[in-house]
């Protein structure tokens, strides 16, 4: 489905991604793990288009989208729910779920859209008139996620989204990671929460220094201690 | 009852002024026609400034291309108002499109001094293109006609302008309920999560331009029914930060804030009219201390009171909220 081929990307004259391959299959889950610096936000960032390619290329869907903006590549079915979440706290929650919603697709399928998104999140039920400036941490996590579900994406690319919460409601994000990949949504997950990532993803990437340097499937990974040394080199 | 007036704070503001009207003398009905002229032109530049966050300070010069475009159709080529109206709007948009495109390349005290700059150059078009436009001499402007009867005094002026500002207010609802308004908002308080979720910030952008544009060559068009006489002093930096006082001391990126701030900002004006020295040091004072300690104005101070509503950037109405047991479990942070 995702086929990044030897990317190279970076910010000014600082290069951060070097000769970076990575796959995600239809229907799965696939973790992308890394210490601080490794490079795995300047992936999403490549991928998403929020920043130009250098060298590689980047296939969805057998579709060149390496070349394109951030909303053509929304358009095809790609959506980023960027580190911190990056709310828009003046808008309520129904107002965040519509604006995710009404990117793709049409206004007449808008509310079964929004109710979908609600299915998969009914904690966001009770808040839905709610500014989101002034939801918790993990309220805020799921509606960050509901926007970017809201639009339908075959990928979602989800940018540590443990950070900042508490234990339980990770645990809670997991299930939710998990209920959505059910639903035939594939799943790009950055982590530096080796636990979440490991519960959920199928196969694992680990980066460091911009460079894929390990990787397999989950089941090669179940010593989180050999794990952190792959991270730190 | 409290309720009902709380939403409908802009209906009962029309239904004030047109009562007022009734009953007002000559020039007070022109003060009441400037303010409803300078609700155009803030509701315009709280658009870009407030709902877009985009730092434009081009406002006088679009509204100096709306009255002069209506002013030159009407007075050579004849054309009624009501084409010539729009087009003063329209004209306003396409330069904005124009300046929009390369100025959205910047953003914040660059994109503030580019714009400037713009407003700058248009104010030597208009001094300098004297068979156009009169130079510094300026130029008359005709009194529209509708249905064979001259709208020339400010009685007749009112409800030309009454009914332009109500229909752009209706508009400028309609935008920021719309998919735009919320790309506006969106691009404003973060691009990164405005592209991730599929808007196109630079046509956002542009389009942020080209609406505000439209509304000023509107409100240009407008100004230039209530003077009967404009000249590029009419458009000069001045008339753009007092647009800016509006915005700032109404409420930016409130639909209200615009209102406010045009009523407070044509009445102060005449209560300091006989300390002139004093009202610039007054705009700049208060500019001050609104954007220090009220930065989202004084309708922003009315909203978090819950005195008035908080703005919808959706057209839903009422949120359906089904009853359901929830499969998560959420935790408060402490």
């Amino acid at each position: 489905m995702l086929d990044v081929a030897n990317l190279e990307a970076g910010y000014g004259p600082h290069l951060v991604l070097k000769d970076l391959s990575m796959q995600v299959p239809r229907g799965e889950i696939i973790a992308l793990l890394g210490g601080n610096g490794a490079g795995k936000t300047t992936t999403l960032s490549a991928i998403m288009g929020l920043i130009p390619t250098r060298k590689g290329t980047v296939t969805f869907d057998n579709a060149a989208i390496h070349s394109k903006p951030a909303h053509r590549v929304f358009s095809h079915g790609v959506a980023l729910v960027p580190q911190w979440r990056e709310l828009f706290s003046e808008m309520s929650v129904y107002e965040h779920l519509e604006l995710g919603a009404i990117q793709r697709g049409n206004r007449q399928s808008l509310g079964k859209r929004i109710d979908d998104v609600l299915d998969h999140l009914p904690e966001l039920r009770a808040h839905l008139e709610r500014r989101a400036g002034t939801l918790s941490g993990g309220q805020q996590q799921m509606v960050a996620i509901g926007r970017a579900i809201a639009s339908q994406p075959k990928l979602l690319m989800l940018d540590e989204p443990s950070m900042g919460l508490a234990p339980l409601i990770v645990n809670e994000l997991g299930r939710t990671i998990k209920r959505l990949n059910e639903t035939g949504t594939s799943v790009l997950l950055v982590e530096q929460n080796m636990h979440l990532a490991l519960s959920v993803a199928s196969y694992v990437y680990i980066i460091r220094n911009g460079t894929i340097v390990k990787h397999g499937p989950t089941a090669q990974f179940h010593d989180e201690r050999e794990l952190f040394q792959s991270y730190i080199g | 009852m409290l309720s009902i007036l709380r939403n409908n704070v802009l209906t009962l503001f029309f239904i004030i002024v047109l009562a007022i009207s009734f009953t007002t003398d000559a020039y007070s009905q022109y003060l009441i026609n400037l303010m409803l002229v300078y609700v155009v032109v803030a509701q315009g530049l709280n658009l870009i400034l407030g709902f877009a966050g985009m730092f434009a300070f081009a406002h006088g010069a679009f509204m100096a291309i709306g009255a002069y475009v209506s002013a030159l159709l009407m007075n050579t080529l004849g054309v009624p108002y009501l084409i010539a109206l729009p087009m003063a709007g329209l004209a306003a948009a396409f330069v904005g499109c124009v300046i929009g495109i390369p100025a959205i390349r910047v953003s914040g005290l660059y994109l503030a001094m580019v714009t400037i700059g713009v407003s700058e150059i248009v104010q030597w078009v208009l001094r300098h293109w004297k068979p156009v436009t009169g130079g510094t001499d300026g130029m008359l402007v005709a009194s529209p006609t509708f249905f064979g009867v001259e709208f020339s005094d400010d009685f007749q002026s009112f409800y030309v302008i009454f009914v332009v500002c109500a229909l752009m207010t209706v508009l400028a609802q309609f935008v920021i309920r719309s998919r735009l308004g919320r790309a506006f908002v969106a691009i404003r308080e973060g691009e990164i999560a405005a592209q991730s979720s599929g808007i196109n910030v630079a046509r956002t952008k542009v389009f942020a331009f080209a609406i505000s544009a439209f509304y000023a060559g509107i409100g240009g068009s407008l100004f230039s029914l209530t003077q009967h006489y404009i000249n590029p002093e009419n458009f000069n930096l001045y008339q753009t930060i007092m647009q800016f006082c509006m915005v700032i001391v109404g409420g930016s990126a409130s639909l209200i804030g615009p209102f406010i701030g045009a009523v407070i900002l044509t009445w102060l004006p005449e209560l300091l009219r006989n300390a002139q020295a004093f009202q610039e040091i007054g705009f700049g004072l208060l500019l001050i201390v609104f954007v220090i300690f009220m930065p989202r104005g004084l309708a922003g101070l009315l909203i978090s009171r819950n005195i008035l509503p908080r703005e919808r950037f959706s057209r839903a109405a009422r949120l359906r909220k089904k009853p359901e047991a929830s499969t998560s479990v959420v935790v408060e942070r402490p």
